[in-house]
């Protein structure tokens, strides 16, 4: 039973920086309705960016995660106002090819500039370990986990009490609505994508301390959000938490019991049984695309 | 006259609202049926429903005999109920004369083989194919563009081909959508021809339109629906004088008399 | 006004240049030569491996150009038929040449059961799912290892061999006679896939690419259709992987390498979805380039993510795009005068 426990509280650390990306795949889906190929990559230039400040630089690990964060959404609105803000609605494999070609161009640039091998950041914080209550909890993956939830807060005060975060949630519901709201489309959707871009980089230099830096990290995670982000129904942010949430339990479980194989296996075995049986997904609203 | 179609207790229900309830509706075979209702009052709805795009909540729908309620739209094809789309569709990058060649069922009946290695067999239906299509292409006066790609067309002109595509199908039921919006009225007049000719070999249209004047002159029964339901149906000149008519239309003070000026 | 009409049968209003024909017999007796002319094996390898991505380009053509369906699945069928290829000659005995059959067989049998719940929901759901397989396969092949023996792979693959009667058996471990069997094979599946698209079944599915309801309304069953072109690029996914690994002669978990991928995308974006001769050509340039561009691997890639961008902002419909265009404004002048 203790075991379980601990899987379990592994389980929900793992499945809370799953849903920071998640999050922000699902919000840029929301008002763009392209998916972002390359949102794993910008994952890992936020931890690039964040061991190069740590490492290199000698910044504080808080510090650098503010301004790895900063940098990585930074960016993302670039992305959106050179490329990303020339698409129209029904554009979807362009996106995709365009984002994948982003990808490309940052994962091969940062293995040319620094390099492609593994590297380890430390902080004051590696190797320390709390105990709570009997569990063995990881101080690193902690404050990880609770930066996370931190930003998750933020952005749903941001969604439900500002302004700008009603305009995008509206937005993404009907186009037309924003200009209702009053405000430009291209502002919303550019805000939009640097949140959400930004929130990639957060998990990414969050992690970064964790587990190792380097170029080709971007691809495996974000295949695994795609996967978290059908599960949840496309566009869906709520959807997007619990899914992720339950898929880090469940591979956290699953590795435990089973095997490592395994683990990685079963976000996109839930995938498939859920597209059979809710094809919308668990809190979809159907969005056509 | 019997019913080539007929709905009943029809309703449809998008997220809490009932574009469509409780709507018992019959096309009579051989006439021509007129659709109409303000914007919103569920039309569009009706013929998605009747022609598969989207499956019913409840009701009924039954074509020349069968249930068809609730069966995909390319099941209906075959089966000679076939529709046009109200912002016309036409396969842009394919020449208007692909454009009937894939609307014509004959081909699809062959095997994938045969098909692949244009067998004499295939070979054959092709050509006859071709000659059909050129000869609804004559009819519908656009033979001289069948080589050109559909994309370069005119608004009216995709009508036209979207008509042409219509009958190589060979249907009994066509049901229109809008045939006349946004078109000029030369082509309003080739249309309006068209479907008195076709009607006059058999055919059976459904005829959703907001040109009055179209629907006055060219049916022979009207079927009025608003907010949902069927508010009346009868005679055109009857459903003209019926004072609930005219409230619906003035409700959105569009009066039948004056609607429709555009067309000559 | 009077425009004659020469209506094409063969549905193309995606355009061949008229000089296709010639040209393509032309380059087809220059690729017969061309190892007697430059007998360098080094020349000879890479164009094995550029006909090995020509008919899996024109498998990713198919259902992306063609069919309209954005599929990351080919390098997993890709996988499949190569560890198909390895199982079936190591551990079953079969024959490399009916090997090489059933890996495609098998792939696109996959494909076939994969196609329902892939299309089920949307466009972005099949991309994603098609994904998700692809990653699955190369975890199964790295995991599963009492049938795959894992990262380490299947070593020591038989080639097929040509057996000429009197002439003795020419074993396709030679590069030179290696660079005929993969001819061969990729003008087989590649002209099967020309006879097909540009039969009425090719007509269907581009009709069903450029508006699905419309073809719907006329009878045709869109699923239908996709799926089948799902699985007949899966078929020719699996015989170019396993050609590839009979080639080289080891099948291991990297078949199922992102670069694959990516290659493949570049190789058919920048080509032109939709347009049958200019994705071989490019799957021959792209396989030629890296050779000619001698550079650092991260660089060229890096160069590489530039062009897919530069393509999806610029040029959406690729080299064969731009005919289509031409040939459009030349109709537009002529219905016009």
């Amino acid at each position: 039973m203790e075991f379980f426990i601990q899987l379990v509280i592994n389980g929900l650390m793992l499945g809370m920086v799953y849903a920071l990306i998640a999050i922000g795949l699902s919000l840029i889906f929301g008002v763009l309705e392209i998916v972002n190929f390359a949102h794993g990559h910008f994952y890992m230039l936020g931890a690039t960016v964040l061991a190069a400040l740590v490492t290199s630089a000698g910044i504080g690990f808080f510090p650098s995660l503010v301004i790895a964060t900063v940098a990585v959404g930074v960016v993302g609105y670039l992305v959106y106002v050179v490329l990303l803000r020339h698409f129209r609605e029904g554009e979807f494999d362009r996106g995709i090819i365009l984002t994948i070609g982003i990808g490309m161009v940052l994962q091969n640039g940062v293995a040319y500039l620094f390099g492609s091998s593994s590297r380890m950041v430390d902080t004051s914080l590696s190797f320390v370990s709390w105990d709570v209550a009997g569990f063995f909890v990881d101080a690193q993956r902690t404050v990880a986990v609770l930066v996370g939830a931190v930003a998750i807060a933020a952005l749903y005060a941001v969604l439900t009490f500002t302004r700008i975060g009603k305009a995008m949630r509206a937005f993404a519901q009907n186009r037309e609505a924003a200009f209702i709201v009053g405000i430009r489309p291209a502002v919303i959707a550019g805000i939009a994508v640097a949140i959400g871009i930004a929130l990639a980089g957060l998990a990414g230099a969050a992690l970064a301390p964790v587990f190792a830096v380097h170029p080709a990290m971007g691809a495996p995670i974000l295949f695994k959000v795609f996967a978290i982000i059908i599960i949840g129904g496309l566009g869906s942010l709520p959807g997007a938490l619990v899914a992720s949430l339950l898929i880090g339990v469940t591979e956290s479980v699953v590795g435990g019991y089973s095997s490592v194989a395994l683990q990685d296996a079963v976000a996109f075995m839930l995938m498939i049984v859920v597209l059979l049986a809710f094809p919308a997904g668990l809190f979809g609203k159907g969005i056509r695309v | 006259m019997t019913a080539i179609l007929t709905t009943h207790g029809l309703c449809k229900n998008y997220r809490g609202i009932k574009a469509v309830q409780d709507a018992d509706l019959s096309v009579a075979r051989g006439g021509i049926t007129g659709l109409i209702g303000p914007n919103g009052s569920g039309k569009s709805t009706t013929i998605d429903c009747i022609t598969g795009f989207t499956r019913p909540s409840s009701g009924k729908v039954s074509y020349d005999g069968q249930d068809i309620t609730g069966s995909p739209s390319y099941g209906l094809a075959g089966i000679g109920l076939v529709r046009t789309f109200q912002n016309v569709r036409v396969y842009e990058r394919l020449s208007v004369m692909d454009n009937l060649i894939v609307a014509s069922q004959s081909l699809r009946a062959h095997g994938w083989l045969p098909l692949m290695l244009r067998s004499t067999a295939v070979k054959a239906d092709e050509k006859a194919i071709m000659q059909e299509a050129l000869s609804f292409l004559e009819l519908v006066g656009m033979a001289h563009y069948a080589g050109a790609p559909a994309g370069i067309l005119s608004y009216g002109q995709r009508k036209l081909v979207a008509l042409a595509a219509c009958l190589i199908t060979h249907p009994k039921l066509i049901v229109l959508d809008e045939p006349l919006a946004g078109v000029n009225p030369t082509i309003i007049r080739k249309i309006s021809g068209l479907i008195e000719t076709l009607n006059e070999q058999g055919l059976t249209f459904l005829i959703v339109e907001h040109n009055v004047d179209f629907i006055m002159r060219h049916c022979d029964h009207v079927i009025v629906m608003e907010q949902g339901k069927k508010l009346t149906e009868g005679k055109p000149e009857d459903v003209r004088r019926d004072e609930r008519v005219l409230e619906a239309y003035l409700g959105k003070r569009v009066g039948l008399e004056t609607k429709g000026t555009a067309y000559a | 006004m009077s425009v004659s009409t020469p209506f094409s049968t063969s549905s193309d209003a995606g355009v061949q240049p008229r000089l296709t024909w010639p040209l393509v017999v032309l380059s087809l007796a220059g690729l017969i030569l061309l190892p007697s002319i430059w007998p360098s094996s080094y020349v000879v390898n890479v164009l094995i491996l550029a006909f090995i991505f020509a008919i899996l380009a024109t498998g990713l053509n198919l259902i992306f150009g063609y069919t309209g369906l954005l599929s990351f699945g080919q390098v997993g069928f890709f996988g499949l038929g190569a560890y198909l290829y390895a199982l079936l000659t190591m551990d079953g005995g079969v024959s490399p040449w009916l090997s090489i059959l059933l890996a495609g067989i098998g792939s696109g049998f996959v494909a076939l059961l994969l196609g329902y719940p892939a299309l089920r929901v949307s466009r972005a759901s099949f991309v994603i799912v098609t994904l998700s397989v692809t990653l699955l396969a190369a975890l199964l092949a790295r995991n599963w290892v009492e049938i795959t023996r894992g990262p380490m792979g299947i070593p020591r693959l038989p080639a097929p061999s040509i057996d000429l009667l009197g002439l003795g058996t020419f074993s396709g471990h030679d590069p030179h006679v290696f660079y005929y069997i993969a001819l061969a094979i990729a003008v087989a599946s590649i002209g099967a896939i020309y006879l097909l698209v540009n039969s009425p079944i090719g007509r269907v599915l581009r009709a069903i690419n450029l508006d699905e309801p419309l073809a719907a309304s006329q009878g045709i069953s869109p699923k239908k259709y996709q799926i089948a072109a799902f699985a007949v690029a899966g078929i020719l996914s699996g015989i170019a992987g396993s050609l590839h690994v009979s080639h080289l002669g080891i099948v291991d978990p990297s078949i199922f390498d992102p670069y694959y991928s990516e290659m493949l995308l570049i190789i058919v974006i920048v080509g032109g979805p939709g347009s049958f001769w200019m994705v071989v050509v490019s799957s021959l340039v792209f396989m030629a380039i890296p050779e000619l561009l001698r550079m650092a691997p991260e660089l060229r890639m890096v160069l590489f993510g530039m062009v897919l961008v530069l393509a999806a902002m610029l040029f959406p419909t690729g080299v064969g795009g731009y005919f289509e265009q031409r040939k459009l404004a030349m109709w537009r002048r002529s219905l016009r005068s």
